[in-house]
């Protein structure tokens, strides 16, 4: 290609690129915090790091809509160990972090026992990018549009305790100071982490982290013998809120692994699991099923499985399969009169539903 | 054709820089480090602290923390207490934007409206 074809094409690819940068510049990336744990020191922390660099795993997908995530690591002791707490914690003007991971931990017989949370923040609500929320445009029996909007629903999560071995506690009070090696195995230490780092390279057993004016390995310790719902689970809120589908269904997968799941950590994980695949473009009204036949009465598994076939009634509509269209409005119906007592009457969302599953005039 | 070539020479790292904003990041820091500051937060800061002459030519990481750090030595005789740990400086910062009557961090202050009525002395 000559210059003289080449300087159009810069200039419009240039165009292009100042076009979208500052959309992206803009956006907020996810702001994570995992402030210090309750229990015995320096052990709570030397687990609250271990914790810490486990959750880093969920950034390994870099095709999410957002632009990265910041994790802050508290340095001041909670108040009470409270949702509350850690609700306010997260919204001072130092932090606002859009959801804590936080933690107590106890010691118990030879190893650590870690009760993990995972509290959600009304930040999130304001972050400029939400591709956790799920809407659908479609049209009505009159051919009128409608939008229906649908949030996640949880909060707050407590999750069943974690047995942690010794030998897999980082031993540092903090991210900083770990040991930074040349190479991802072998090799030398170059120097240590500083306060501020950024991974370049996310692996199962080491990250390869900026820090400074250095670039090293952190190596890292299998967390446990077992897998644990909380970290899974955590990963995947994570994975959600960045709109890495792939990788939120592949964690709350294993989080339904677990046989032994409190039923609403199993309602919610179903609900995630759709999600993820109704936004990867799969359906996820199986999931949706599961969460709505584990209890009638969960609003919010009812209003995903009223969601799942409005969706199915948005993929009928754009695919031209219009001859099954009074069959998914008919299901509709029927899942909203079974429902209907779990909503306000004059809810507006109800309305727009009781709209769509109404058949053409 | 000396003037494309002219043109077309800082093209490479336009696109350069312009590629890296928007590439996603994952990075860490202790909570209430100047560099982890919240976007929105962050904008508006180095505004008003370029108004009053306190962020330098770069605007980059290094001239944040400087400048909240000058700022706050200058205003120390608006605080009531000067022991609040390295994380707050932010904290005090906002309390301090807010007495200065600077709105746009009222919105910032909703949960901390207690603690700078401690931090920042009574008129």
């Amino acid at each position: 290609m000559g210059t003289k074809h080449r300087y159009p094409f810069l200039l419009a690819l240039l165009c292009g690129l100042l076009w979208v940068s500052p959309a992206l510049a803009e956006t907020e990336p996810l702001r994570l915090l995992i402030p210090f744990f309750f229990g015995p020191t320096p052990l709570s922390q030397h687990v609250r790091t271990t914790i810490n660099f486990e959750i880093i795993k969920a950034f390994r997908a870099v095709d999410a809509p957002e632009k990265g995530a910041w994790i802050l690591y508290g340095q001041e002791a909670l108040p009470q160990p409270t949702h509350d707490a850690v609700l306010s914690a997260a919204a001072w003007p130092s932090v606002r972090a859009d959801l804590v991971i936080w933690g107590q931990v106890y010691k118990y017989d030879d190893g650590v026992v870690v009760q993990l949370y995972l509290t959600l923040t009304p930040l999130i609500k304001k972050r400029q990018v939400r591709p956790e929320l799920w809407t659908l445009t479609l049209k009505d029996g009159r051919d009128q549009p409608v939008r229906l909007e649908l949030d996640i629903p949880g909060q707050f999560y407590q999750f069943e305790p974690m047995l942690l071995a010794p030998e897999a506690i980082l031993a540092f009070a903090d991210p900083q100071g770990m040991p930074l090696y040349s190479d991802r195995q072998g090799g030398e230490v170059i120097g240590r982490v500083g306060e501020v780092m950024q991974f370049l390279e996310i692996h199962d057993d080491t990250l390869l982290i900026a820090s400074g004016d250095l670039q090293g390995w952190v190596r890292t310790v299998p967390l446990s013998r077992q897998r644990s719902e909380a970290i899974d689970f955590s990963e995947g809120m994570v994975r959600l809120l960045r709109g890495d589908w792939g990788g939120a269904r592949q964690s709350f997968s294993a989080v339904l692994e677990n046989s032994s799941l409190p039923q609403s950590l199993r309602i919610h994980a179903l609900i995630y699991s759709g999600l993820a695949r109704e936004k990867g473009g799969l359906s996820g009204r199986g999931e949706f099923e599961a969460a709505y036949a584990i209890n009638r009465l969960d609003k919010a598994a009812s209003a995903y499985l009223l969601m799942s076939q409005v969706a199915e009634i948005a993929r009928l509509q754009q695919s031209g399969a219009r001859e099954q269209l009074p069959q998914a409005r008919q299901r509709l119906q029927a899942t909203l009169e079974a429902t209907k007592v779990l909503f306000a009457n004059d809810d507006p969302w109800l309305e727009k539903l009781r709209q769509l599953s109404r058949p053409p005039d | 054709m000396q003037k494309i070539t002219q043109i077309m020479y800082p093209l490479p790292l336009l696109l350069a820089v312009l590629l890296l904003l928007a590439q996603p990041a994952f990075a860490e820091a202790p909570a209430g480090h100047p560099e982890s500051i919240d976007r929105g937060l962050r904008h508006i800061l180095v505004k008003r602290l370029n108004q009053e002459g306190y962020m330098g030519q770069s605007g980059n990481n290094m001239d944040l923390s400087r400048g909240i750090a000058d700022y706050l030595r200058d205003n120390r005789q608006l605080l009531a207490n000067l022991d609040f740990p390295r994380a707050r400086q932010v904290d005090v910062l906002v309390c301090l934007m807010v007495k200065k009557g600077y709105s746009e961090f009222t919105e910032y202050t909703t949960e901390i409206k207690e603690w700078c009525s401690q931090i920042i002395k009574a008129p």
